[in-house]
């Protein structure tokens, strides 16, 4: 029996999550590998500068260390360096939202279309990712009013508990002048990031590899109902903006996308939070320091992609309304 | 629609929790009545007095409102001409009137604003003299005869004035405001005041206290009352040539002001609690729901008070030459914890100070922890016997000592300006910066050495390395730090010069000179100077006396002339040495050619090191040089006023590794530290280690932002 996507349950989301995350295995293996790619570019750049204005300063060393008043020297006279590296930062996170959108154009494709064969994956990967991209783009351009948005809230609430955190003197004042302010910001952030990855997931579903329907879908369409059809695909093209309006659509007809994607948000913090725990006041230093802290890393952002994975392909499952 | 509508829900939760979140934080209930507190049964001093002059004696009554914020208030002034002069007019100052207007000279300096807070649109302070008496000493006047009477069944409303005893001359229309506003009120005499003679002054006035800024006023229930009365100007000068020091209140400028005795009756709802400079000498029961509360200070210099219904206190001793000293510190309920915090860091400056410099004379010391939203207005001010204190933040955890640090400093004003009573206004490095040198010795004593400041999640730091690391390069001050207070462009060249650089200064020239001798001369002008007007002349001539050499090549420099110390390694060289020198010698025919054969290498390295300071002001530093078979080789290098670099020649079997220039850090008014620390082969491990920490933090936005 199908599912649709409102018998589609939490744990049904999940699950297919997991399976796909399973199912394809070296693809998502290279994706990864791509993003550590990316900020292991940036960290050589990094390493470069570093190396060049203080690798001849032992007060640098001591600030790496955690010795306070060298870091506040080194942060107050390498002034430049670290405006250097903080620009290089912002530069390769605008290139990899750039980058994504093709990378989530093939994810998606491949989560829509699940290909069985090696190629086929790398086939419907390329095509899926390059049929998207300007889609994407077109979509990315309307989100900047949510987003403009969301930053207004932003910056209202910072500036109504900037002055209560002035005087805060115990948690509760902070949680009252911070959090509380946060709370509505931090709502509408999660309701605007979910709708659009069900408008990526909705324009990707239109695309389908060169034009062509996907072919899961086409196999719902015999089985479904008609009442059924309208929330499984319609075969139309859809504009960039009427993908983000299905995908608010979605997000507030259904508690369940805002729910699942919460749960994603706390997997995040959680391997954080346990990341913090067990590096917080251990110096790991010699090469087999430097080497566990590097594997420590590697494992938290690992996992924490992989719970991303799981993510989306709980969102296309349910977009689709099958497991 | 209907989830629409959930959405919207939640959303309305939100917003009135918050509101409501808002509400129940700032609420500390309907004030009860206090009982009666006990007058204090020890004297004002713990040694035997008089200790100071007493040149400005005040007696005054005064009757607060808390609602109106409204201070009606008489008093008497017995002044003792100190000059070798007669003097035929007295300045006071009114303070108060500094927030009158936005015309007042401190408003127009300060647009409204001090250090982090902002004065507010609405409620303005301001001081009204409404009468003025003035009788030589052939006449006395006894407190009984000054009297304050109630307003008619209306505690809130200043009651009218009584006129005092009828044969004193009445002034008023003849006082002036000399200056550029009404901060300063010159009463003239009709007959001079001889040297040696005394006068009194009756003064009736009304004070309307501005809502808290710049040290003074109100914050809701909090009452923070300081420079409230009119305050008599001080004679300086050398015999012969006196003159009054009377400037009107500057944004930059503090208090300057003679020693007396007060004692000071307040008459407050029963509802609140109030400390005050001195001890509590009487406690009466009005019976219309106030009392009146008499204060007794002797050898003080100013007096100030505070009044609040919601404020619990918690008491501690601490010990001194003197006896012992009670430190009582106020708090609301809520700053309990920051509470003991103070306490701690208050006794303990007390008997850090008193050992360091001269034993606390007086029997107690208030600590005033102003509530958060007036502290900014009323926290970190210094009065006799009585400070105000702030820093109470969820920031400011135990172990970032800044609220610890914040009371130091004020209880040490007890001594650089409270018993040394230097000229806040032309001097104000004399007190504040001389006191920040004492706060990073008394913070370390207290709570470890270089972790005086900072001992939290594994970040340790001293106060004055600190503050140096934290703040801006000292050589871009733009003025000495020996500049007029007023005359500095801007708070922040004030601040930095005042406090920061002078406390640089001294801990640098205390290393130079030895610390165990810069200490004892410290104490030499403490003692020799405690309870007088010293200046800064007194200051270095002490210095100098005690410790039997000149100071002014390094005094000149530092504080009167703007720059630091800025040391810095500018070159190394090595290469090795040859068995002979290469190259063609001698002339014409004679020429020889020395080729690498003929002076081969030998296992000798030749090194040079340059050493430059490129800063104003000249400091002798220690250098050590590590060579890369683990020897040292150290040198110090001596003042040079006729050039600025130093050029070290050394060989040895291998070359330079490092080179640490003030490997002690004694040389502390440097705030360049890059390159006074050298190694001649990078290191690439630190570098990389911090690159990975950046990739980890690259990443992890990747995934925020990306796929």
């Amino acid at each position: 029996m199908i599912k649709t996507s409102r018998s589609l349950s939490i744990g049904d989301m999940l699950g297919t999550g997991v399976a796909m995350l399973r199912r394809y295995p070296r693809l998502w293996l290279s994706l990864y590998l791509v993003e550590f790619v990316v900020a292991a570019i940036v960290a050589w750049v990094v390493a470069r500068i570093l190396v060049d204005q203080f690798g001849t300063l032992p007060i640098f060393d001591r600030a790496v260390q955690g010795d306070l008043i060298a870091l506040l020297n080194v942060l107050g006279e390498g002034r430049s360096s670290f405006a250097a590296v903080l620009l290089l930062v912002m530069g390769a996170l605008g290139g990899y939202v750039v980058l994504s959108w093709y990378l989530i154009g093939g994810a998606n494709a491949v989560l829509i279309q699940r290909p069985e064969a090696r190629r086929e994956v790398v086939e419907c990967f390329g095509t899926g990712g390059a049929a998207t991209f300007y889609s994407y783009f077109r979509l990315a351009l309307w989100t900047v009013i949510p987003h403009g948005i969301c930053f207004a809230a932003l910056s209202v609430g910072l500036s109504l508990g900037a002055d209560s955190l002035k005087y805060a003197i115990t948690g509760g004042d902070v949680v009252r002048a911070v959090i509380f302010p946060l709370i509505p910001v931090a709502a509408l952030y999660w309701l605007n990031a979910t709708a659009i990855d069900y408008a990526r997931i909705e324009l990707s579903r239109r695309a389908g590899p060169a034009g062509r329907p996907d072919r899961a879908s086409e196999a719902e369409f015999d089985d479904s109902t008609a009442a059924e059809r309208p929330a499984i695909r319609s075969a139309k093209p859809l504009s960039a903006i009427g993908a983000l309006v299905r995908g608010y659509r979605t997000v507030v007809t259904n508690p369940r996308p805002l729910v699942h994607v919460l749960l994603y948000g706390l997997f995040f913090a959680s391997v954080s939070v346990v990341y913090v725990a067990l590096t917080h006041g251990r110096p790991m230093s010699g090469a087999t320091g430097a080497i566990a802290i590097f594997a420590i890393r590697q494992v938290v952002l690992f996992t924490r992609y992989t719970g991303k994975i799981v993510c989306a392909g709980g969102q296309v499952a349910f977009s689709q309304g099958r497991s | 629609m209907g989830s629409m509508r959930r959405v919207l829900d939640c959303f309305l939760v939100f917003a009135a929790g918050t509101a409501l979140g808002a509400a129940c934080s700032s609420s500390p209930g309907t004030p009860a009545v206090k009982p009666l507190p006990e007058p204090d049964p020890y004297p004002a001093l713990i040694t035997r007095g008089p200790l100071s002059p007493r040149i400005a004696n005040y007696d005054i009554r005064v009757r607060f409102d808390p609602v109106a914020h409204r201070i009606v208030a008489e008093q008497t002034l017995r002044w003792t001409n100190p000059a070798t002069r007669p003097v035929s007019k007295l300045p006071f100052h009114l303070y108060m009137n500094a927030f009158k207007n936005e015309e007042s000279v401190f408003m127009r300096e300060s647009r409204g604003r001090h250090r982090d807070a902002r004065a507010s649109e609405t409620g303005w302070g301001w001081i009204d003299v409404t009468a003025v008496q003035v009788h030589h000493n052939d006449v006395t006047i006894s407190p009984d005869d000054v009297t304050i009477s109630p307003g008619p069944n209306d505690p809130g409303e200043p009651g009218p004035m009584r006129a005092v005893p009828g044969s004193k001359a009445e002034l008023l229309d003849r006082v002036v405001f000399p200056g550029p506003d009404e901060t300063v009120l010159e009463v003239p005499l009709d007959q001079p005041v001889q040297p040696g003679q005394t006068i009194e002054v009756f003064m009736a006035f009304e004070v309307q206290l501005p809502e808290v800024f710049a040290r003074t006023g109100y914050k809701n229930a909090f009452h923070m009352v300081g420079q409230w009365f009119p305050k008599i100007g001080v004679v300086v000068g050398e015999p012969g040539s006196e003159r009054w020091h009377c400037e009107p209140f500057h944004l930059h400028s503090e208090f300057f002001a003679d020693f007396g005795v007060y004692d000071v009756a307040i008459q407050v709802p029963n509802t609140h609690t109030v400390a005050a400079t001195g001890v509590l000498t009487g406690a009466v029961d009005n019976g219309d729901g106030t009392r009146t509360l008499t204060y007794h200070a002797e050898d003080v210099h100013d007096f100030a008070w505070m009044a609040d219904p919601h404020i619990d206190v918690i008491e501690g001793e601490a010990k001194n030459q003197y006896g012992t000293v009670r430190v009582r510190v106020y708090h609301r309920p809520a700053q309990r914890h920051f509470a003991e915090r103070h306490l701690h860091a208050g006794i303990g400056a007390i008997e850090q100070f008193s050992a360091l410099y001269v034993p606390y004379p007086w029997s107690l010391i208030s600590i005033i922890d102003p509530p958060p939203r007036a502290a900014r207005g009323a926290g970190g001010m210094e009065y006799p016997t009585f400070v105000t204190t702030a820093g109470d933040s969820f920031f400011t955890p135990p172990g970032v000592r800044l609220p610890e640090y914040i009371t130091v400093h004020e209880v040490g004003h007890n001594w650089f300006q409270g018993m040394l009573a230097s000229n806040e206004v032309d001097e104000a490095w004399l007190d504040e910066g001389v006191n920040e040198y004492a706060d990073s010795i008394v913070m370390d004593a207290l709570y470890g050495d270089g972790s005086g400041m900072v001992d939290w999640a594994g970040f340790r730091a001293s106060s004055h390395l600190m503050r140096r690391a934290a703040s801006g390069f000292l050589e871009l001050i733009p003025a000495p730090i020996e500049t007029i207070s007023y005359e500095f462009p801007d708070y922040s060249s004030y601040a930095m010069a005042t406090y920061l650089k002078t406390g640089l200064a001294l801990r640098t020239l205390e290393n130079i000179v030895g610390v165990e001798d810069f200490r004892r001369a410290m104490a030499f002008y403490a003692q020799r100077f405690a309870f007088r007007h010293p200046t800064g002349r007194d200051f270095f001539s002490s210095l100098e006396q005690a410790l039997g050499r000149q100071l002014d090549w390094f005094v000149e420099p530092a504080f009167r002339q703007i720059g630091a110390v800025h040391y810095e390694v500018r070159d190394i060289n090595c290469r090795r040495k040859h068995k002979k020198p290469r190259g063609v010698f001698g002339r014409g025919d004679d020429k020889v050619i020395v080729t690498p054969e003929d002076g081969p290498e030998t296992d000798t390295w030749t090194c040079q090191v340059l050493i430059v300071n490129v800063g104003r002001v000249p400091a002798p530093v220690d250098v050590r040089i590590e060579f890369d078979d683990g020897t040292i080789h150290r040198e110090h290098l001596s003042v040079s006023f006729d050039k600025t670099w130093h050029r070290i020649s050394v060989e040895r079997k291998s070359p330079v590794a490092r080179v640490v220039i003030d490997p002690d850090q004694a040389i502390v008014l440097d705030s360049h530290l890059h390159r006074r620390d050298v190694r001649t082969d990078p290191a690439l491990g630190p570098a990389r280690r911090a690159a990975a920490r950046a990739q980890f933090w690259t990443q992890t936005l990747l995934q925020v932002v990306g796929l």
